[in-house]
């Protein structure tokens, strides 16, 4: 009985503790088989030496999140499988920005970093990676690819490779898992987005972002992954402002799975997907827009999505006179995710709650002299007097360590120690004051910039030094704390959408303006000098909470860190 | 044998600790928000509501079993804040404890007199109401021992402090709204649950949780009693959920399918048909500012263009148009235990002052409406009727659902 009980306890750890392991693992073992067995003859039999598939520019829905259906072993940046002879394609992954799976698969990993940031650059040195292979057909997922993506792509391969490209629609049917399609990732979208939120946003959002971008119709083609989620897995939407306080809301869909017909006041079912463009030279001229927004663009890549096959097709079918009035509606796309209503606010805020529950209780297992950072779940680190940091690493942590992650902090008593040490007590009052500072002078209507201006004048104003970088500066002034800002946008595909009040990102995020009801990060950063210990040593403490931007400043939905925790 | 019972023993004890800690830590959660909340309503509402009032103090003595001890976050003690200008206002208890994160000074009872002196208030509101609001709290007792400490000159300033305490709790921060979702949910949760319960020909009313009941044709009602639900009944079902000083409640319907029926009948279906026709009518002439008053009269209006029969009680009007379906209208505050009573109500029911305040932003209410449908084939005056209660909150934008409100009568088989 009890060899039993022993064994079946065993075997329950045991298979928890594996599950989710195993289940990567004969992922990657299965695209490892087909990569070395499927891929050679698949690239041969289609006569292409060179394939080069396009992912999302990022994994916008976080870890484990799979984004490509092909299963590749990357969610993001794009992938080069060139036939050099041998038995073995050669494989290489670039711009995938930590989103690589199985590392292992792949011969060349390139440019892993700043892609998401250059979208003018992702492409940059292909022309000379493709120049050196030389191959002389190249297939491409036309019907993936990006527009703005493919018009990028072709220009750093140039002219002359860029007529080598050939649609690789045969070889993605020779090589695809057996049992996926296209349209199944595209089913795969973000929890969070309920029939209420899309209904709501149509109501409440929509109207006053169309107007502000001063587009009357948009044209949103989904494509996988689409942070939107119109309701359906495959087609495309059609808005179109005809005055009132309404706009009209029209879906084209590929298939009849469509999650809520009633949010549309026309609903469209396309039998034949050849012809999905067809009836909408019609459509359009009876609206007669002076501005179509299409989600193509060069600069926000969330916003590209209209495939280069779709971008000629929808043209073609709208004929001349509307395809000239075609604008770019990244702008339009980005206010649209900014924009929140209610139902949205508390989805997150319930989900950001849970969150911050848990957050004191990674530390609970800290033993000290014992643990490594790396044992700790999640993102931790520390930093040491002079700004060095342990991050993840097997760092073991010591008595009289602050153990970070973004979101909460923990001090490790040291022998006799029974609170915060002053300095750690005036560390954490800093990042109340700072709190405070920034909850009341952020409001909606300002740019991100305008904003950012603001709260370094007032941080001045307070005593505080700000950095536009995430590190002690020892030429300012050794009195002061200084205080850098990254207060990104949170909720959907986090930092990447919408104002960004922060020296971070690029440029035009800080041009965006703040909207009402905006979900953002309180992710700032204290360095406080403690000059007993030195010229330059200082502490460091980092805060992540959630706010909303109300019309009376920034509120929180779910309770904000309220203490450094303490760990005997 | 022993060994068995003692690993069983020990995993029983293993689930019981785990079970504690998991209990303990749910309610540290909880208490926390409420912290928020409150610090955040000082912080955000209580200026306003103060700066509304023309109050430059707000006397509030708080006794054991006071309605806002948790809001206030005081036991027993003396709470008076002021306005000193700037966007804070001063927090003090005086002759009792407080919570430390919301309160700036800490004093005795004894030391009123000087304090109140020293800041020479022009309004002092005390929590008191001539209007026989909930928020007539303050002992006679303790009304005299504060009059008396104040002196001739301050006394004369004291006004009643009942709307003061009505726009502090009616105003909401976001985490108020957030909490009030969840509650939501939770109802919304259980709602589903008795209703699962519902064997037709053996459920009575009183075997499910909650306010349950059904009308006839005649509109008589059964109300939590014997009536055992049979094929054919309409049934609402009303279900609240609470924590701490949060309550929230919320409204399910379903109908018993007929033998051979496979889906609702086109009366009911109908009849579902006017509640989101009406629906749509109150959510697109809401907005915060206009009071409950102001609002109402603007919503029978629409109500009535639209070709309803507005009704002031709830119940079926004979002598209205027999072509017409008839509405009655509740749409009184939700969120908090306290204040159902005493905040801005759209409804021609409750007491008149409460009709006449403006209905702030973040207001959280109850789209809480009956429609009284005429089936003149079943014969003059028979009618079928619904009851819908779902939470809403009116923000910049108009009124806004923060969960999905219902959206079918469900049948049951």
């Amino acid at each position: 009985m009890k060899l039993v009980c022993r064994c079946l306890l065993i075997s329950l750890v045991l298979l928890v503790l594996q599950g989710s392991n195993a289940q990567a693992q004969r992922g990657t073992a299965a695209t490892k088989e087909r990569f070395d067995n499927l891929l050679p003859q698949t690239m041969r039999g289609n006569n292409v030496d060179m394939w080069i598939h396009v992912l999302q520019p990022w994994n916008p829905f976080g870890e484990g999140g799979e984004t490509d259906y092909l299963q590749l072993g990357t969610d993001s940046g794009y992938c080069i499988f060139t036939d050099r002879g041998g038995d073995r394609i050669e494989r290489a992954v670039f711009e995938a920005y930590g989103d690589i799976r199985a590392r292992e698969l792949y011969d060349i990993i390139g440019n892993e970093t700043d892609g998401m940031w250059s979208a003018g650059s992702r492409f940059a040195g292909i022309g000379e990676f493709v120049a050196e292979r030389d191959p002389r057909q190249i297939a491409i997922d036309l019907g993936g690819i990006s527009y703005a993506d493919y018009r990028r792509l072709t220009e750093e391969i140039g002219e002359k490779y860029a007529k080598r490209l050939t649609s690789a629609d045969d070889l993605l049917a020779d090589f695809r898992p057996s049992s996926v399609r296209r349209e199944d990732s595209r089913f795969r979208q973000p929890e969070a987005w309920t029939n209420l939120i899309r209904r709501d946003k149509f109501d409440f959002v929509l109207p006053q972002v169309m107007r502000d971008n001063k587009i009357d119709m948009w044209i949103h083609v989904i494509r996988d992954w689409d942070l939107l989620n119109l309701g359906t897995a495959a087609g495309y939407g059609v808005f179109t402002d005809r005055g009132g306080d309404r706009i009209e809301r029209a879906l084209f869909s590929y298939n009849d799975d469509i999650q809520d017909a009633g949010a549309y006041d026309v609903v469209n079912v396309i039998e034949n997907s050849d012809l999905r463009f067809a009836n909408l030279r019609e459509f359009v001229a009876k609206r007669d827009p002076e501005r179509i927004g299409v989600n193509f663009s060069e600069r926000l890549q969330f916003a590209d999505g209209v495939s280069f096959e779709d971008y000629t097709l929808l043209a073609d079918a709208i004929g001349d006179r509307y395809a000239k009035r075609i604008v770019t509606a990244d702008i339009l796309v980005t206010d649209y995710l900014s924009g929140k209503v209610v139902s949205e606010l508390v989805g997150f805020g319930q989900s950001g709650a849970a969150m911050a529950e848990r957050m004191g209780r990674r530390f609970e297992g800290i033993k000290p002299g014992v643990t490594a950072l790396s044992e700790i779940r999640g993102n931790v680190f520390i930093r040491d007097r002079d700004g060095r940091e342990s991050f993840q690493d097997d760092y073991i942590i010591q008595r009289g360590d602050l153990v970070g992650t973004p979101h909460a902090s923990a001090y490790i008593l040291r022998e006799g120690e029974t609170e915060l040490p002053p300095e750690h007590q005036g560390l954490w009052e800093h990042g109340m004051a700072v709190r405070g500072i920034l909850r009341r002078n952020i409001f909606p209507g300002r740019t991100a910039k305008e904003t950012l201006d603001f709260l370094i004048g007032k941080l001045e104003e307070a005593g505080y030094v700000y950095t536009d970088r995430d590190r002690y500066d020892r030429n300012l002034d050794p009195d002061k704390t200084q205080v850098h800002l990254d207060l990104h946008t949170m909720g959907v595909a986090d930092e990447l959408v919408g104002p960004r009040i922060s020296p971070l990102g690029p440029d035009w995020v800080r041009d965006l303006t703040i909207p009402l009801n905006h979900t953002f990060a309180l992710e700032y950063m204290i360095h406080m000098p403690v000059p007993k210990w030195g010229k330059g040593k200082h502490l460091y403490l980092p805060f992540h909470d959630s706010g909303v931007v109300t019309e009376r400043g920034v509120e929180f939905r779910y309770p904000p860190v309220d203490k450094i925790f303490v760990i005997r | 044998m022993n060994k068995v019972r003692c690993l069983l023993t020990v995993l029983c004890m293993l689930f019981l600790v785990q079970g504690v800690y998991a209990q303990s830590q749910e309610s540290d959660a909880a208490e926390n928000v409420i912290n928020l909340i409150r610090m955040d309503k000082f912080e955000i509402i209580l200026p306003q509501a103060m700066r509304d009032n023309n109050v430059d103090m707000w006397i509030y003595v708080v006794r054991e079993d006071d309605p806002l001890r948790i809001d206030l976050g005081v036991d027993d003690g003396i709470c008076v804040l002021t306005d000193r200008g700037g966007r804070r206002i001063e927090r003090a208890v005086l002759g009792g404890k407080g919570d430390k994160n919301v309160y700036d000074i800490f004093g005795s009872e004894r030391d009123l007199p000087e304090f109140v002196t020293e800041r020479d208030p022009k309004r002092i509101a005390l929590n008191y109401s001539e209007q026989g609001s909930g928020f007539n709290t303050i002992t006679q007792k303790d009304r005299d021992k504060v009059l008396k400490a104040l002196g001739d000159k301050y006394a004369k300033r004291v006004v009643p402090g009942d709307f003061v305490a009505v726009d502090f709790l009616s105003g909401k921060v976001m985490s108020e709204v957030v909490l009030f979702t969840k509650l939501g949910l939770e109802c919304e949760k259980i709602i589903e649950g008795e209703l699962d319960k519902i064997v037709p020909g053996e459920t009575a009313l009183k075997d499910l949780s909650g306010n349950v009941f059904v009308r006839d044709p005649d509109g008589n009602e059964e109300n939590n009693t014997d009536y055992v639900i049979q094929r054919g009944d309409l049934i609402g079902l009303l279900h609240s959920a609470e924590l701490m000083n949060f309550n929230m409640h919320i409204g399910g319907i379903a109908y018993v399918l007929r033998d051979g029926e496979t889906d609702l009948p086109l009366e009911v279906k109908k009849i579902w048909e006017h509640a989101l026709i009406t629906r749509e009518i109150f959510r697109k002439n809401i907005k915060a500012g206009p009071t409950g008053r102001e609002t109402l009269e603007l919503l029978i209006r629409k109500l009535e263009e639209a070709g309803y029969v507005y009704i002031d009680d709830d119940e079926y009007d004979r002598n209205a148009d027999p072509e017409k379906t008839q509405v009655h209208i509740d749409f009184h505050t939700m969120g908090r235990s306290v204040s159902y009573e005493d905040a801005p109500r759209i409804s021609p029911l409750g007491p008149e002052w409460t009709h006449d305040l403006k209905i702030p932003l973040y207001h959280t209410f109850t789209f809480e409406y009956m429609i009284h449908m005429p089936v003149p084939e079943w014969g003059r005056g028979k009618h079928l009727y619904v009851c819908l209660h779902d939470g809403v909150v009116v923000t910049e934008r108009g009124v806004e659902f923060p969960y999905s409100p219902l959206d079918k009568i469900r049948a049951i088989r």
